[in-house]
């Protein structure tokens, strides 16, 4: 009885690559290699989108951040050393772009809002529930909440490490992701 | 189903506009691109001072023609130049129209000009549609992509109603368009009617007679300021001056917010200081530069420059204290220093080590190639090893994984349990039974990490579950089989169903199956030969 049993993937949050991988893109990257690049973007472009979404709440910020942050990796690729930590180095470059475009924001516009931008980006996504999410967690969530849920859900980052990244306790980082998700959820079946 | 976390993964990346990566493909292999800080610094000097340079002979021509005009007689309603519009980013561009406002002739007044301009046909088009094209172009060109960006308006007509008249048409068209391209910038804006100096002064400095106008209009307030200096400088740099010296502008220039001006120009310097430019040094006379202070930074960390990626270099005033902050990378390590930016003393250091801590001693650890898992500490090992570090009593533990993999070259046990409400996460190296990686998250929330999330609560479970090892027997009763080298033995929700799942091998054969945890009554079973 040779049979072959599939059992089901268990679906569990997609975690950036290792570090390894992805050292190994920021060196091709330093060599000139756009293929790197590409692989680095396709990699971590969701999880640097997600971050700089959850500090500037705007979508459209949230495209130059990503922009930004590529170019000064690219930039800064050849001097990076390998030392293991490669996402939070690319997480602090696009914290840093964030949180200029954040400074602006409030200079420029203190009561100027992206809302408009935001729907416009927010119809690409077809689907109502994840729509509902995202609305949810732009209007609903505190900044520091949406970083955690960011950085847990879409970066994959454990909490250990959010908690490190975002100098937070660790009970701090655990109480507010799972309130967080409740609230996400509550307003889910809300609708 | 899938879970709140990767819905909202999904749903971030789907935001993300199909055309990013070739947006940044092409920002990145634009030739020149600066790739250090100190790169982009002289980067950005090498560009001011090209602008400082600009004026061909030919646009001065064209502007001394333009202005030739502007106190002589009229030739014709249609033909003579009635009103000129000096639009300075930091291209500069002026706009020639007759009475009728219908444009005479647009030129290039610097390279950058040029640029905006290329290959646009603007004669006989309405004032307001050239000014909506310019605008569209510098966007385009990337000339207003910040929040920093000014733009210095300068109307000039003899008669001081029509100037008024024309410059608020303009500015609404600015507004319009700058809103339609998703820009914020600040227009200051000028009416002019006498040029004659200032036309002059223009020609010889090779500036817009509106820069030139504003530039004399500021060194006329501020006797410390020499015009002639002010002339070279990129508007940007002026208004910082202006805010830094308190001058006050209002007298000749306007803005077009309803805030005052005074208070408009301080928060655009104010920004750019925080945010793009920290070299540009609003501390106090006497204060270190920026280089200094990483210089500081740098020896106190033992390097000699090389190999350092500056994180941010920022110029800040904290307590009453200016204090660079300063973060950079080097050798693989992060730091950060707080240096007072009138004595150079660093206040604060910190190396952040954390490689030093988390990471596993994989070099020590890693079990050669050959090594096989018959070496290796067994399950209930790394069970023990985990919960020792965890604190926690083997009997509120509900173990919901068991399993043993090879990462990178290294065997370890990935090890979950669930106690007092909380999940635990453990990788141990199964070679020595060190703790490599853990984690902990809340289990309470609904719909939490992973597919074992909506785990009842341990003692709720306990009760109802038949355990680990019954499940372990029931899988090998089903195989015939007696002894059994465990892999993985996870507690799952399959369908809706708590189930074991379970993966062993007896006899060189893998065996999969999945119990309910309830019943014990087999769900799957497979085998395959183990090759």
């Amino acid at each position: 009885m040779f049979c072959v049993m599939m059992l089901p993937e268990a679906e569990s949050v997609k975690r950036a690559p290792s570090p390894a991988t992805l050292e190994a893109m920021i060196k091709g990257i330093a060599e000139g290699n756009m293929t790197a690049l590409h692989d680095l973007y396709d990699a971590v472009s969701g999880a640097v989108y997600g971050f700089a979404l959850s500090i500037t709440r705007s979508a459209h910020d949230a495209e130059d951040v990503l922009q930004e942050t590529f170019l000064t990796v690219h930039g800064g690729a050849a001097s990076y050393t390998a030392h293991g930590k490669p996402m939070a180095w690319i997480l602090r470059i696009a914290r840093n772009h964030a949180l200029m475009h954040l400074r602006r924001m409030k200079r420029y516009a203190p009561n100027g809002d992206d809302s408009l931008y935001n729907s416009e980006a927010l119809s690409r996504v077809d689907d109502a529930e994840e729509r509902i999410l995202l609305k949810g967690l732009l209007e609903s969530l505190t900044e520091q909440e949406r970083q955690i849920v960011m950085l847990r859900a879409v970066v994959g980052m454990r909490s250990r490490e959010i908690a490190e990244l975002l100098h937070l306790p660790l009970g701090t980082v655990l109480s507010k992701y799972s309130r967080s998700i409740k609230k996400l959820q509550e307003l889910c079946e809300e609708k | 189903m899938r879970t709140i976390e990767k819905k909202l993964s999904d749903a971030v990346n789907r935001l993300i506009p199909e055309d990013m990566y070739f947006r940044i493909e092409k920002s990145v292999s634009s030739a020149g691109y600066p790739t250090t800080k100190k790169d982009e610094e002289n980067y950005m000097n090498k560009k001011t001072k090209s602008i400082t340079k600009w004026m061909s002979a030919a646009a001065a021509a064209c502007l001394l023609a333009a202005f030739g005009l502007f106190g002589g007689i009229f030739y014709a309603n249609n033909m003579a130049v009635d009103t000129v519009v000096d639009i300075d980013v930091n291209p500069s561009i002026q706009i020639s129209t007759n009475k009728k406002d219908v444009v005479l002739k647009v030129d290039a007044l610097n390279s950058d000009g040029e640029a905006v301009l290329d290959g646009m046909n603007l004669k006989n088009a309405d004032i307001k549609v050239a000014v909506n094209a310019i605008i569209g172009s510098m966007v385009r060109c990337g000339y207003l992509t910040d929040a920093d960006n000014g733009i210095l308006v300068s109307v000039h007509n003899e008669d001081t109603n029509r100037a008024l008249g024309i410059r608020n048409e303009i500015l609404a068209d600015i507004d319009s368009s700058l809103k339609e391209n998703h820009i914020e910038a600040s227009v200051i804006n000028q009416t002019v009617t006498d040029t004659g100096a200032a036309a002059e002064f223009a020609k010889k400095h090779g500036i817009s007679t509106g820069k030139a106008v504003f530039v004399l209009g500021i060194a006329e307030k501020e006797p410390a300021f020499n015009a002639d200096e002010l002339a070279s400088l990129s508007l940007r740099e002026i208004a910082e001056l202006v805010v830094r010296y308190g001058v006050d502008i209002s007298g000749f220039a306007d803005y077009d917010r309803d805030d005052g001006v005074w208070e408009n120009i301080a928060d655009i310097i104010d920004d750019i200081n925080e945010s793009t430019d920290a070299s540009i040094p609003t501390a106090p006379e006497g204060a270190i530069t920026p280089e200094q202070a990483e210089q500081i930074a740098l020896e106190h960390a033992g390097f000699t420059g090389g190999g350092v990626v500056y994180i941010k270099t920022e110029l800040e005033k904290d307590d009453g204290v200016w204090k660079y902050e300063i973060e950079f990378y080097a050798n693989g390590v992060e730091y950060e220093y707080d240096i007072d930016a009138m004595t150079g003393n660093i206040l604060r250091h910190e190396k952040d080590a954390d490689d030093g801590g988390n990471r596993p001693p994989q070099t020590e650890t890693t079990p050669p190639a050959t090594t096989t898992p018959a070496q290796l500490i067994d399950t209930a090992a790394a069970k023990a090893a985990a919960l020792a570090h965890a604190g926690v009593n083997a009997d509120d533990a509900i173990f919901v994984k068991a399993e043993l993999d090879r990462d990178d070259g290294v065997w370890k046990y990935e090890i979950e349990f669930i106690t007092n409400g909380n999940e635990y996460e453990y990788d141990i190296d199964a070679l020595t039974g060190a703790v490599t990686e853990y984690d902990v998250e809340p289990a309470d929330h609904g719909d939490g990490h992973g597919p074992h999330s909506t785990v009842p609560s341990p003692t709720q479970q306990a009760e109802e579950f038949i355990g680990e090892s019954r499940a372990k027997e029931i899988a090998l009763e089903r195989a015939g089989v007696t002894t059994a080298r465990f892999e993985k033995v996870e507690l799952d929700k399959d369908d809706g169903v708590w189930v074991y799942e379970i993966e062993f091998y007896a006899d060189g054969v893998e065996y999969e199956c999945k119990i309910n945890a309830i019943t014990g009554k087999i769900r799957e079973f497979g085998s395959e030969k183990d090759d």
